[in-house]
């Protein structure tokens, strides 16, 4: 090691290797267009069941997020409905929004009617396809005599002659019965939808936002624009309330605290360790040095991870900000070395530096085979940050700023605060080997039980708390909706919309089952209304069956019927049964507006796969009991997903963390045989037991307290790994009693913590534990490290 | 997802408006929109002819489809209870029988199926049997907020006209007319294409 080639590299060259490396490396970058991506549905990872479906599931998911709804409420109903109304005036013309929904389109009702009048012998119901399928005549005419005859039929008795069965009615009261959406609270009030909860009446808006609107909060976002209306409009109409529901608000309302949340905590830490640093150096140069060689470090690993991608993630970027940590290091041993009197920093520092920057690349690396795009985007970012740090302080920084040909000063300048690494060495000074052995083991022995008790386990929900004030306006909107979704739902694949539709059929008779069993209340699926081809030619075919005989003339009970009806001209009915009249209903035909709904609701379609272009739908279980069990039922179904978003993103990131914390596992058992390689085994084994142990803390700390081991945790301890065998890389090549290398580490630690421990204090519990993880093991590492050194 | 619950409300209020029925073709009473004075009228009409627990008698149903100049006429019995609900049985041309109350609607046709729609499952149900109810229980207010209100006084007792406030069901429903002595005695509603369906009501015996 003592020969390593960038050490021996002259100050020239070194220049020129770093600008080169530099330019590549950000030259990729610009040549393509940059895309950073808030899409908080992409970051998730797919699991196993929804890994074949899973583009077809964020489309869905993607296209459910951007659907919104106000309810504007107050006890007065006309002054409700006024504000509604102005809401949509003054937002319907937003560019940002797709449509507005306020008021209910007159002619929906005789629209509907008259398409399944004209699809009458196609589209039918199940049960109208049972009795036509078993020729139960019967049956259909009795339907029919009630309709006819009975009290409170709201049919349509106009077209008696063209459809005396009234089979077009049949199928509008199938579609109008098995429409979820009956459930809702809901009534048509002077041309608008309104409910009343608890002596309030609410009105109902509803709108879609444009696929361009970002789920994170901007300004000029059309939410806040949102916001503002609906606060001027409180304020001119006092008792006014409103209840806002969707996913977008809640996505917009944590990014937009989060934005004040980064701003106070990163400027607060930041602070802190500038005065940290001024404190230690007495000079601004260090500091301007180590933050540009930040700024470059940020912006080459932006470029290159841009070039790698083609578009980050925004969280890339917030948890990628931790190279920040890292790289602060090295500019902190630089200039702590040279503040100190040493003329030629980088041949004192090189090893060292050169090690950690090894271990800790390896640990990214391994973050780079895991399956989570996040985790692999983060991992590149920080590799090659780190790269660009490095080269900075061994190639720049000592062109800069080393003294090459001066004589060498006495080591420990009077200029460094150096009674408090004095003080701190002290310490460790106290304890004997044996003792410092017996400490060790004490204290690996106390974390066994934690150990012990550690839940590895990711939750979502539990990293996710709303406000009360969204609490309460998604639970009236439950309430009033009464929609019954579920968290479980399917996804439906074929080669074909035809193959989805027929496919969704057999799932659908089989939730028909689970509805008789009580497992469920109802389910909704586009080919309940829109059967495929193949069963709207099946159900012409039986109903033409069942009125004609095969010469195509009415049978006798057919016209025994008719007559008894009063229908004297039998042609209508016949002509009915013309070829261009049983053509069947597709999902590209001119639908009605109730249709078009629940196909935008339902059908994904066209989606490129891995197999080609391949059709989707989703099929939705209503009001599920405890015991429904959406894997069961899609089981020995080919093509059919259960989708259960929160779970299977739960069981990704958990086995993820498993995975990570085993590549992360193989990766240090490389470091080890790196340090064995350089050292000798004695004491690579003292220099990793520093992070090894320091990470078992941080584990056996969340298993005692209770706490679950959850994702972000598990990405705080490779963080420790990576940054913590630093500490005691640092400390054995500089010596136990070397000042300066305990001040560098200490600074490092400190720097650490601060912006690490900063993220404590966010509300947001994924960022806070994330934080807190960092904290326990940096800090582990920190007091552990002295121990790993030579005497 | 909202709009088709949309759209299906309007669907489902369509029968709360045929089932408000009592009626008449009469259109006179529609030039007498309810003013402050005869809303107490009609309120005390009202009240007077639903002042029972109970009353049962006969009714008779014509459908008439203009359109085929044809007439379906039915028969039956029905018992309003403010106890047990509405109940319509229907005897000619067929048996069946629908019943209406707090629980939901319950339909039994003649080859003795039973069709429910629970109130619990479906609150739109649960506001057309509210409404319903309303009316054979003299609910004024229940009334107004879904109509416009018509009154007139005739030579045998009161005429109440119901025009639905929605645009959406008037092109279903025109309006409705109700008829009233002591009791409820006629009820005709029109749809939108002009075709009326009379209610006739005899026989009440009040308890």
């Amino acid at each position: 090691m003592k020969h390593l080639s960038l050490n021996s590299l002259n100050v020239k060259t070194g220049v020129l290797l770093w600008f080169v490396v530099h330019a590549v490396l950000i030259a990729l970058g610009v040549s393509v267009p940059w895309k950073m991506n808030s899409d908080l549905y992409s970051i998730l990872p797919d699991s196993n069941e929804t890994k074949n479906v899973s583009a077809a599931e964020k489309t869905l998911s993607a296209r459910t997020m951007r659907n919104i709804s106000v309810l504007v409420g107050h006890e007065n109903f006309e002054v409700a409905r006024a504000a509604a109304v102005a809401l949509d005036s003054l937002l319907k013309e937003n560019n940002s929004l797709e449509e507005t929904r306020l008021f209910v389109d007159e002619n929906s009702l005789n629209e509907t009617r008259e398409f399944f009048y004209k699809n009458r012998y196609s589209i039918q119901g199940v049960p109208v396809r049972e009795a036509v399928a078993a020729g139960d005549l019967e049956t259909l005419k009795n339907d029919a005599l009630q309709k006819i005859y009975g009290s409170f039929s709201m049919s349509d008795l106009n077209r008696l002659d063209e459809d005396p069965l009234l089979l077009g009615e049949a199928s509008f009261d199938y579609f109008a019965n098995h429409s979820p959406l009956s459930s809702g609270s809901f009534e048509l009030r002077d041309g608008v939808l309104a409910a009343t909860d608890s002596g309030i009446t609410y009105v109902m808006w509803n709108a879609v936002l444009s696929e361009k609107v970002s789920a994170m909060a901007s300004n000029g976002h059309v939410l806040e624009c949102l916001n503002g209306v609906l606060d001027s409009l409180k304020q001119a109409n006092a008792g006014l309330v409103y209840a806002k529901s969707g996913a977008m608000f809640h996505s917009y309302e944590s990014s937009n605290k989060a934005k004040s949340e980064i701003a106070w905590i990163s400027g607060v830490s930041i602070s802190l360790i500038l005065l940290l640093l001024l404190f230690v150096y007495r000079s601004p140069l260090p500091i301007v040095a180590t933050v540009s060689t930040i700024a470059l470090s940020a912006f080459t690993a932006l470029s290159f991870t841009w070039f790698v991608f083609e578009n980050i993630h925004v969280f890339t970027f917030v948890f990628g900000t931790t190279v920040i940590g890292v790289s602060i290091d090295y500019a902190v041993h630089f200039f702590t070395s040279l503040k100190s009197g040493v003329h030629n920093v980088r041949s004192v520092i090189f090893k060292g530096l050169l090690l950690g920057f090894l271990t800790t690349e390896l640990s990214y690396m391994a973050l780079t085979f895991t399956e989570f795009p996040l985790l692999r985007q983060m991992a590149v970012f920080s590799m090659v940050g780190l790269l660009s740090s490095f080269l900075s302080i061994t190639l720049l920084f000592h062109a800069v700023f080393d003294k090459r040909n001066q004589p060498e000063k006495k080591a420990g300048a009077a200029n460094l605060p150096m009674s408090i690494p004095e003080r701190f060495l002290k310490l460790y000074s106290a304890l004997p080997p044996k003792g410092a052995r017996l400490l060790l083991i004490v204290f690996a022995l106390a974390l066994i039980p934690g150990l012990g008790m550690l839940h590895v386990h990711t939750d979502l929900e539990s990293l996710y708390s709303m406000s009360a004030e969204s609490k309460t306006a998604e639970s009236l909107s439950a309430r009033l909706n009464n929609l019954g979704v579920s968290s479980n739902y399917f996804i439906v694949e074929g080669s074909s919309e035809q193959e989805v539709l027929e496919r969704e059929a057999l799932l659908s008779a089989r939730l028909g089952k689970a509805e008789q069993d009580s497992l469920l209340q109802s389910h909704l699926a586009l080919s309940n209304f829109i059967p495929s081809a193949k069963t709207q030619q099946a159900t012409s075919a039986n109903i033409k069956r069942l009125i004609l005989d095969s010469a195509n003339v009415l049978r006798p009970s057919v016209q025994s019927y008719l007559k008894e009806i009063g229908v004297q001209n039998d042609s209508l009915l016949v002509a009915g049964f013309s070829p261009a009249k049983t053509v069947p209903a597709s999902l590209s035909d001119k639908l009605p507006s109730t249709l078009r709904l629940i196909l935008q609701m339902l059908w994904i379609g066209p989606v490129e796969t891995s197999a080609g272009t391949q059709f989707y739908s989703a099929v939705l279980p209503l009001h599920v009991s405890a015991q429904f069990d959406a894997q069961k039922i899609a089981g020995d179904m080919p093509h059919v997903y259960a989708v259960n978003k929160i779970k299977n993103v739960n069981a990704s990131l958990t086995k993820i963390s498993r995975m990570s914390l085993a590549l992360v596992g193989i990766a240090y058992l490389v470091v080890f045989l790196v340090l064995v390689a350089v050292y000798k085994l004695s004491v690579a084994l003292k220099i990793i037991r520093t992070p090894v142990l320091s990470s078992l803390f941080v584990a056996a700390f969340f298993g005692y307290a209770g706490i679950d081991f959850n994702f972000f945790a598990i990405v705080g301890v490779i963080l420790t790994l990576g940054i913590g065998i630093d500490y005691a890389l640092f400390f054995w090549e500089g010596g136990r009693n070397n000042l300066v290398t305990v001040l560098a580490v200490m600074l490092s630690a400190m720097t650490t913590l601060i912006s690490f421990g900063s993220l404590v204090c966010s509300a947001f519990v994924p960022v806070s534990t994330f934080g807190f993880a960092v904290l326990l093991g940096i800090a582990c590492c920190f007091l552990l490290s002295p121990l790993s050194v030579k005497h | 997802m909202i709009c088709i619950r949309q759209k299906f409300c309007e669907w489902l209020l369509l029968p709360v408006l045929i089932g408000l029925g009592v009626s008449f073709s009469s259109a006179a009473v529609f030039d007498n929109p309810v003013n402050e004075k005869s809303k107490q009228e009609l309120s005390q009409v009202l009240t007077q002819v639903t002042s029972y627990d109970e009353v049962s008698g006969d009714f008779k149903q014509i459908k008439t489809i203009k359109k085929l100049n044809r007439e379906f006429v039915s028969s039956g019995a029905f018992r309003i209870s403010k106890k047990s609900g509405i109940v319509w049985s229907m005897q000619k041309p067929f048996v069946s029988e629908m019943t209406v109350n707090d629980s939901g609607i319950f339909e039994r046709s003649a080859n003795g199926t039973v069709k429910t729609i629970s109130t619990k499952d479906n609150p739109v149900f649960a506001q057309f049997s509210k409404v319903i109810q309303a009316v054979f229980f003299g609910n004024l207010s229940e009334l107004e907020s879904r109509f416009s209100l018509f009154y007139e006084k005739t030579p045998n007792g009161s005429r109440i006209g119901l025009v639905p406030r929605e645009a959406t069901i008037r092109k279903v429903v025109a309006n409705i007319v109700m008829d009233m002595s002591a009791n409820l005695d006629k009820v005709v509603i029109t749809d939108g294409e002009g075709s009326p369906v009379t209610y006739e009501f005899t026989n009440h015996k009040r308890k």
